[in-house]
């Protein structure tokens, strides 16, 4: 089963029993609604409630608005900004280059223009080795930085200081917990403005209940920290027996050239095969 | 955090023949600026206020009889990268400072002068424009647009 063969070079999410039992169960069983209010404070308990990564300063961003996933984070940041009006770095998640949007080295970002980065970072395997000269360019170049945060709830050993006056909002999402099929999460800002996710809360704070309702569920039956303390032991075993170098995402590992690569399928296969 | 941090981005052009139209904007009590529009004019001001009401002013001086053409055009206000046309169309108020001879004549041949107008983005005659707002700016938004 810890075969080279089942390495892949796409990063696939782990799945493993628990995940799909509370699936399951939510889908065979009656569900009560929840509200748009209940659903962000256990929403916000459950992703603060992490005990193996370290951020610091949440307290700095009061204003908490649900968000479908981190791409509804993402485009309602651009449509705020336009198409034009933000920048990304090199490495960046391929969502913007897949629609034209090249990223640049760190020394090239343009001054007083947002920045979007993902954290972690799927090419670094962890928080982005160059953290502090990004943040020391855009406090030097009046850059307000928003993070996607959509890989920590799979990531450990993640150290942000979320007060730094430059990080403006950030986001978070249940979806890789094998949960593309329900992208709930929630989206932290210093200060709200109007965009889509603040007109969804504010304006139509009753849309898409079901995922808020399905996201309570699956928080009240799936500790944060589920992955790697369910296959944190499995990451290291397959690394050892493949000669690969671990990463702080739970899915990804190192080649000897250090290139990123893919073992959820097979963290997924011997979660499976212990049944 | 009962305050935010917004930007307020205003344009303007100008028609004269001899002096250019002065142009004062006022955000609250706050003097943003004070200038003369040669030709068009552009600000950016970032602007920290408390949640609570507010108000722009922009107040236009300048024309004389000499210069009956000279005008201030407002061209596009933002607030949070969010253009105001239409809040502009439909609540800001301008109360025209109307110059003699020309008031008494035209009152003299029965044509009415209004007190305000509302929605005016062409400021032919002096006077100060009006446009009311609140903090959080995105509720206000919700209140007057949604």
């Amino acid at each position: 089963m810890i075969s080279k063969e089942h390495l892949t070079k796409k990063l696939f999410m782990v799945e493993d029993p628990n995940l799909s039992a509370v699936k399951d169960s939510w889908f065979h069983n009656q569900q009560s609604n929840v509200s748009l209010k209940e659903y962000i404070m256990i929403a916000d308990e459950w992703f603060k409630s992490t005990d193996i990564n370290n951020l610091y300063g949440w307290e700095s961003f009061k204003c908490v608005d649900a968000c479908f996933g981190c791409t509804h984070f993402i485009e309602s940041f651009i449509i705020k900004h336009g198409w034009d009006g933000f920048q990304i770095l090199e490495d960046e998640y391929n969502y913007y280059t897949l629609m034209g949007k090249e990223g640049v080295s760190v020394e090239n970002l343009r001054p007083n223009v947002p920045l979007i980065l993902s954290m972690p970072n799927w090419k670094h395997g962890t928080r982005r080795k160059d953290w502090v000269s990004i943040v020391t360019e855009c406090e030097r170049k009046n850059i307000d930085i928003h993070i996607d945060f959509a890989w920590l709830t799979i990531a450990k050993d993640i150290d942000i200081d979320l007060t730094h006056p430059c990080i403006k909002s950030f986001a978070m999402s249940i979806s890789k917990y094998n949960m593309s099929w329900n992208r709930i999460g929630l989206r932290w800002s210093r200060q709200r403005h109007m965009d889509s996710i603040t007109m969804s809360n504010h304006w139509q704070p009753n849309s898409n209940t079901n995922l808020m309702a399905y996201g309570v569920f699956f928080m009240k039956n799936i500790e944060r920290d589920h992955g790697w303390n369910y296959h944190g032991a499995n990451h290291y075993k397959v690394c050892k027996e493949l000669n690969l170098y671990s990463s702080d995402l739970l899915h990804v590992a190192f080649d000897k050239n250090n290139q990123p690569i893919g073992i959820g399928k097979i963290l997924t296969e011997l979660s499976n095969s212990t049944v | 955090m009962d305050f935010e941090i917004l930007t307020f981005d205003f344009k303007f052009t100008s028609k004269y023949n001899k002096i250019p139209p002065n142009l004062k904007i006022m955000i609250d009590n706050e003097c943003v600026t004070n200038v003369a529009v040669e030709d068009s004019y552009h600000i950016k001001y970032d602007k920290k206020l408390f949640f609570e009401d507010h108000n722009i002013k922009i107040i236009k001086s300048g024309k004389t009889n000499d210069d009956p053409d000279q005008a201030l055009i407002i061209e596009t206000i933002m607030v949070d990268n969010i253009n105001l046309q239409r809040l502009v169309y439909n609540n800001s108020i301008f109360y025209p400072c109307y110059p003699e001879p020309w008031a008494t004549q035209q009152i003299k041949t029965g044509n009415a002068l209004q007190n305000s107008v509302i929605g005016d983005k062409f400021l032919g005659h002096d006077g100060t424009w009006n446009l009311s707002f609140s903090s959080p700016f995105y509720k206000f938004l919700i209140k007057e647009i949604g």
